[in-house]
């Protein structure tokens, strides 16, 4: 099963032709991805990778469909526009990995998306996979990463770290476990899925037996998660880990939610509150990885 | 995050209609005398430095005269405050208190939220973290949807639940609404006005605001004039305006520096080591494990999201600027995505410049991901000659942080114990005059040939390799030496400046190649700090 993505996932890839939007169509295609097709205004007719470009979503749509999915593959300031136009156009998911999007941009679009009962992952994001199935955005970066660092399994993998989702990943794949859906949140300071809300998604999917989470400093998202267990929201064993911790509060760290602003978005609070729970906190990133073995092979 | 001065954000405020304390900014003794004269009234002067606290640590006073405020000026201005130099002040009516309020809006991240939320709270002047913790029932608030805008009727439902007074309800409603203006025309990230006053004749006045902007979103705020865009609670430092000219300048990947200590007369004294980590993840968690193992950071620096090779190496050349190190450790702890052969000749570039200036200095790196193979070769070949104490790990140590800062430590002692004084007689720089050469302006630097030097075809023309590999042709084989494939203006566009010529050409050939790339500023700082240049 994995979440929100899988083999069936019809996927449209917005400014398909620009630099990064042509890279990710290829790793994606390469990958199994269903990429459907592709915009960007003006540049219609042309083909990227086998995908076809249109000029608008719209037209995209009305020639193959209604389809499950979009890569915003848009610069920052015309993210917003991108964004809009697909969520109008009925697209229900979008993973929108352009990072540095105005945050008042951000709010709009993830207002919308609510308002449309659609889903937002990012932005900032470096994307989604469900090994052997498919991937939206760029992670893994070539083909050969990607399938390397990821192997079809039963472990749910959430980070607040693109280059992070990898690592963990790979760690956990050496220790003999696989990943069902792994999926980057994003570098902004408000982002449209957090994990709270991943957490329900893979407490429904049976394919899913646990859960490892790359957690940073700054923002709420570690505590929320605390909060779902507690409600009794996510019942499987979640492991988490928690970076930033000795690093001092008021700089932001590379990403731009990785910023301690009021004493309750340190390591040490989130920490506690996640122990409360009954999460598995461990203290350096390789723990994730033994910490889930010993777990399911118990 | 880019913080506005008080007077700025109050500027935003009077142009709303959001009422606040007659008064101006001043720089010299003279104007505050000026506007005190002109109030008529006893004053407040404010030291304008963005940190918090400032009555508890000297940077607010009153004047009951003209004559006084020019004293409490002269005192003021130029007076460091936290170690932060007050050049501007606030001269304004003392307000007469008669209750004080705190209202502000911030951007919930929250799943159930992910969108404004204003906070309200009768209890003003304090800290609302402690309200929050000590008197819940004391703050009230209200989300926003965005599409909608912040309605009038919440405005009144957030102020009601504290306050009976319909005219004080209908006031500062009014006020919370002019200040989402405020959030949404600036693209604020935070405005926040603590306190807010009820004055005894019954005004209701913004008496302090804190405003930041999204440092995303300033392309679109020139009136901010902000010098360096990037979350901080202090002004950046020398060296991290020297590293944001890089950043602004080379839109390929990022390049994020801060100084953890910026206090360079202490970190002088020794003990620091450079960090540079790849990755935002990758960074934290070892910044952490190489902490908690003991190790003192001088700096936090991150190069990541496929920068070019250029770029990499001014950050590696802006790291080893800090005076005092003893050490510098690339912690590459990720499996990354972008292909790491530009890291890689960075660092030899920068490295083989550096072990001239400090031999037997310690550099610990570790880096892996993408052609991981081919990166290792590249450093270990650039490397092997170098009178440096460096040492090379890759995936499998990966998460291996604690024995990585072990290493770190080894050799920072070793390095200490017997300190080398000049590099061994085989390993020199670059020798002889240019003579011939060709030469082009790359995007942000400048390639030169010295064909007096070139020894090609004996080097197997190693240049021409590295470019065919890394690079994107722009040199060519003519005459059994090197040749430029375009005119300058195409070539300027072409080079990916990925250093593997000069490097190879190093390593292998003539020693006939250079690549300056400029960093406007640095031999300054580190003349002014006595690292070599």
């Amino acid at each position: 099963m994995a979440i929100i993505i899988d083999e069936k996932t019809t996927v449209l890839v917005q400014g398909i032709t620009g630099r990064t939007g042509e890279f990710a169509t290829r790793l994606m295609v390469e990958y199994g991805t269903k990429v459907v097709a592709g915009v960007t205004p003006g540049r219609g007719g042309e083909q990227v990778w086998g995908v076809p470009v249109y000029n608008t979503v719209k037209e995209a749509i009305e020639e193959h469909g209604p389809m499950d999915m979009s890569a915003t593959f848009v610069p920052a300031p015309l993210v917003k526009n991108a964004a809009l136009e697909a969520l109008d156009a009925g697209i229900k998911t979008l993973v929108m990995p352009v990072e540095r999007v105005p945050l008042h941009d951000i709010l709009e679009i993830i207002a919308r998306a609510k308002e449309k009962n659609a889903r937002v992952i990012g932005p900032g994001t470096l994307g989604i996979i469900s090994p052997g199935k498919a991937l939206c955005g760029w992670i893994g970066g070539a083909k050969e990463v990607a399938e390397e660092a990821f192997k079809p399994g039963h472990v749910g993998v959430i980070s607040r770290s693109g280059g992070q989702t990898s690592t963990v990943s790979w760690t956990i794949c050496r220790e003999g476990l696989g990943i069902s859906t792994a999926v980057h949140t994003g570098t902004e300071v408000v982002v449209g899925t957090t994990a709270a809300e991943y957490l329900e998604l893979f407490e429904k999917d049976p394919e899913t037996d646990l859960v490892v989470m790359f957690g940073e400093i700054g923002g709420v998202m570690e505590s929320e998660a605390a909060e779902v267990i507690k409600e009794g929201r996510f019942t499987k064993p979640l492991v988490v880990y928690i970076a930033g911790r000795s690093l001092p509060s008021g700089i932001r760290f590379s990403h731009a939610s990785a910023f301690i602003q009021r004493g309750r978005d340190t390591a040490e609070s989130k920490e506690r509150l996640l122990k409360e729970a009954g999460a598995y906190v461990v203290n350096s990133p390789l723990e994730l990885a033994l910490t889930s073995a010993k777990i399911l092979k118990r | 995050m880019v913080r506005l001065y008080e007077y700025q954000g109050k500027n935003l405020l009077k142009s709303v209609g959001i009422p606040v304390p007659e008064g101006d900014i001043v720089t010299t003794p003279y104007e505050a005398v000026k506007v005190a004269e002109k109030i008529g009234k006893p004053v407040v002067i404010k030291a304008q430095i963005l940190t918090t606290g400032r009555f508890k640590a000297g940077g607010i006073k009153f004047a009951n005269t003209p004559l006084e405020a020019e004293g409490v000026a002269r005192e003021l201005l130029g007076k460091e405050i936290k170690g932060l130099k007050v050049e501007k002040l606030l001269a304004e009516e003392k307000l007469n208190v008669e209750k004080e309020f705190f209202l502000s809006i911030i951007v919930n991240d929250s799943y159930k939220v992910k969108g404004p939320t204003i906070l309200f709270s009768t209890e003003g002047g304090v800290d609302v973290e402690e309200v929050m913790e000590k008197h819940p029932e004391k703050i009230s608030s209200v989300n926003v949807n965005y599409l909608h805008g912040f309605q009038p009727s919440d405005a009144q439902k957030l102020v009601l639940k504290l306050i009976e007074s319909p005219n004080v309800v209908a006031s500062i409603s009014d006020i919370a609404r002019k200040l989402y203006d405020v959030f949404t025309k600036n693209d604020a990230s935070t405005v926040e006005v603590n306190p807010l006053v009820l004055t005894r004749d019954g005004r209701i006045i913004a008496a302090d605001c804190r405003i930041t902007i999204d440092d995303n979103s300033t392309f679109r705020h020139p009136e901010f004039k902000v010098e360096l865009p990037r979350d901080m609670a202090r002004p950046p430092t020398e060296l991290e305006k020297i590293a944001w000219k890089v950043e602004e300048e080379d839109y390929r990947g990022t390049c994020y520096f801060v100084q953890l200590n910026p206090n360079i007369h202490e970190v002088e004294k020794g003990g620091y080591i450079a960090f540079h980590g790849i990755g935002g993840g990758a960074s934290m968690l070892a910044a952490d494990a190489l902490m908690r193992r003991g190790l003192k950071l001088a700096t936090y620096a991150d190069t990541s999201g496929n920068p070019a090779a250029s770029k990499v190496y001014r950050a590696i050349k802006i790291l080893l600027s800090i005076p005092g190190l003893e050490g510098y450790c690339l912690a590459g702890a990720v499996l990354a995505n972008q292909e790491q052969w530009y890291h890689a000749y960075a660092l030899v570039k920068a490295l083989r410049e550096e072990a001239r200036l400090r031999p037997g200095f310690p550099a610990l790196i570790l880096i892996a991901g993408n052609k991981e193979r081919e990166t290792h070769r590249i450093i270990r070949e650039g490397l092997k000659d170098v009178p440096l104490r460096w040492e090379l790990y890759g995936r499998d140590n990966i998460y291996n942080m604690d024995f990585l800062a072990d290493r770190m430590i080894t050799l920072i002692k070793d390095y200490k114990r017997k300190q080398e004084t000049s590099p061994p007689k085989e390993y020199e720089g670059k020798q002889g005059p240019l003579g011939e050469h060709l030469s082009f302006t790359s995007q942000t630097g400048k390639v030169t040939i010295s064909l007096a030097r070139c020894i090609a075809p004996k080097c197997g023309f190693a240049c021409i390799k590295a470019d065919r590999w890394y690079g994107r042709a722009c040199l060519k084989i003519e005459g059994g030496k090197p040749a430029l494939t375009g005119s300058p203006e195409q070539l300027k566009r072409l080079c990916n400046e990925c250093l593997a010529c000069e490097v190879e050409c190093e390593l292998y050939g003539g020693k006939a190649i250079t690549i300056e790339l400029p960093l406007h500023g640095l031999d300054e700082f580190r003349r002014k700090y006595r690292v070599p240049v």
